[in-house]
């Protein structure tokens, strides 16, 4: 088990450089903002926990419709379908080493990040806990995008179409923790709505995964 | 092939597909096909181009649920026992089934802990001439050197039951012949081998081998 985890991250990441990219596309993406708003300090303040999070969604699905494609055309896919894993599994395994791979960057650069945008040092915590439970709620929907669009033409924006709406609700959850932290109200309720939605993608995403690779192999 | 004398042989298995209908897509493939395969043997199965040599084998090896009918490993359908039979079967596909991230041990790492299979190569036999590949990265790697890795994987991941879709596509006379010896020192171990091609002199025929002609069928 952690050496399929291990062979995973390696699969992943094809060498150190990759989360150093991953942090860079980010703090990219935060650059787009101050510069298209302004600098005017409180319409960014107003508008920093939806930057973070946005920036954060298209870091995560950016790439996404490729995430089986190298997988699919060297044959692996149907090895890991009669392997003595089961595919659940596997799929469990893989959505936490996206998330090690392309999340766990994030978490870290965060509070450097929080600093630039004026966040209070000590609601940095939380907000941190809300991204951890979101951007695994990304890395499930993404693959499960993945899954489905596996074989199709345009796969890029049927991804999209497919990704977008079933994330609505952890943003707007995600956000409103970030909100809330902010004004320094209490956040427990929020939180517990993003767990809800994360322990649904859990029970779900790796069940219709798996059935879409078998169709795709056969 | 010495290193026949240490090495275990299989149990006698058997393989059976019992009315078994086949489509791909809405062609209409096969229906009513029975067949036994039995351990110690070699098949080869033959036939024109989209017959279904490709889609037969990935039913028998458990990927494409047949329309229907049965397939019987030991007399068990492999329908509610995949997990099991997956654990006998080795399939090596039209790819190679080698991740182009990982460097050559690392995918046989990868793949013998997909198949529970232990591939030791440093005491096992190097047939296909691949430790000396060892710094290559496997994109770098020629269409023939890829095979001769995915074919060293298999001759050293002790399954009983090989199926193999054209295994010697892209790989030179030398290797052909090893690659025979292979295949023949498997079924003296009991194991059973299945292996669809188009080209049929490829393979030196004898007595263990048994031709499987679908354009006959």
């Amino acid at each position: 088990m952690l050496s399929l985890i291990i062979n995973e991250l390696k699969i992943q990441n094809n060498s150190l450089k990759d989360p150093i990219f991953i942090i860079c596309v980010y703090l990219s993406l935060l650059i787009v903002f101050p510069i298209s708003i302004g600098t005017n300090s409180s319409l960014l303040k107003e508008f920093s926990p939806a930057i973070i999070w946005v920036c954060a969604l298209i870091t995560f699905i950016a790439s996404i419709e490729k995430f089986f494609s190298i997988e699919a055309s060297e044959g692996i896919l149907e090895q890991l379908v009669i392997s003595r894993f089961p595919l659940y599994l596997i799929i469990l395994v893989k959505v936490f080493c996206y998330w090690v791979s392309v999340g766990l960057p994030l978490i870290i650069i965060f509070p450097v990040i929080a600093l630039f945008l004026e966040i209070n040092i000590n609601v940095i915590g939380t907000i941190c806990l809300s991204l951890i439970i979101g951007t695994i709620s990304f890395s499930f929907v993404g693959i499960l995008g993945a899954g489905l669009v596996l074989g199709a033409k345009k796969s890029n924006y049927i991804v999209m179409l497919l990704i977008i709406p079933l994330t609505i609700p952890i943003l707007i959850f995600g956000i409103s923790t970030t909100n809330f932290a902010l004004n320094d109200l209490p956040t427990e309720a929020t939180i517990y709505l993003q767990c809800m939605a994360l322990s649904f993608l859990i029970a779900v995403v790796p069940v219709i995964t798996s059935k879409a690779i078998k169709i795709y192999v056969e | 092939m010495n290193s026949i004398k240490n090495e275990v042989q299989f149990s006698k298995n058997s393989l059976t597909l019992e009315n078994v209908e086949l489509s791909k897509g809405y062609k209409k493939l096969f229906s009513n096909f029975n067949l036994k395969f039995k351990y110690g043997k070699i098949y080869l199965v033959v036939g024109s181009n989209g017959i279904g040599k490709t889609t037969l084998l990935k039913c028998i090896c458990g990927l494409t649920i047949p329309d229907s009918g049965d397939i019987f490993w030991n007399n068990n359908p492999i329908k509610s026992n995949l997990k099991d039979f997956a654990n006998d079967v080795y399939f090596l596909g039209h790819s190679n089934s080698l991740h182009p991230g990982l460097s050559i041990f690392e995918n046989i790492n990868y793949l013998s802990l997909l198949k529970n299979s232990h591939t030791q190569f440093k005491n096992k036999n190097d047939e296909f001439g691949i430790l000396g590949l060892n710094d290559i990265r496997v994109p770098e790697l020629s269409n023939g050197q890829k095979r001769r890795v995915a074919l060293s994987i298999l001759s050293n991941c002790e399954k009983p039951l090989w199926i193999l879709d054209e295994p010697l596509n892209s790989v030179d006379k030398n290797y052909k012949k090893i690659f025979m010896n292979m295949i023949q020192n498997h079924s003296k171990r009991n194991g059973i081998s299945i292996i669809s091609s188009h080209e049929v002199n490829d393979y030196s025929l004898d007595e263990n081998v048994i031709i499987i002609d679908l354009n006959k069928i």
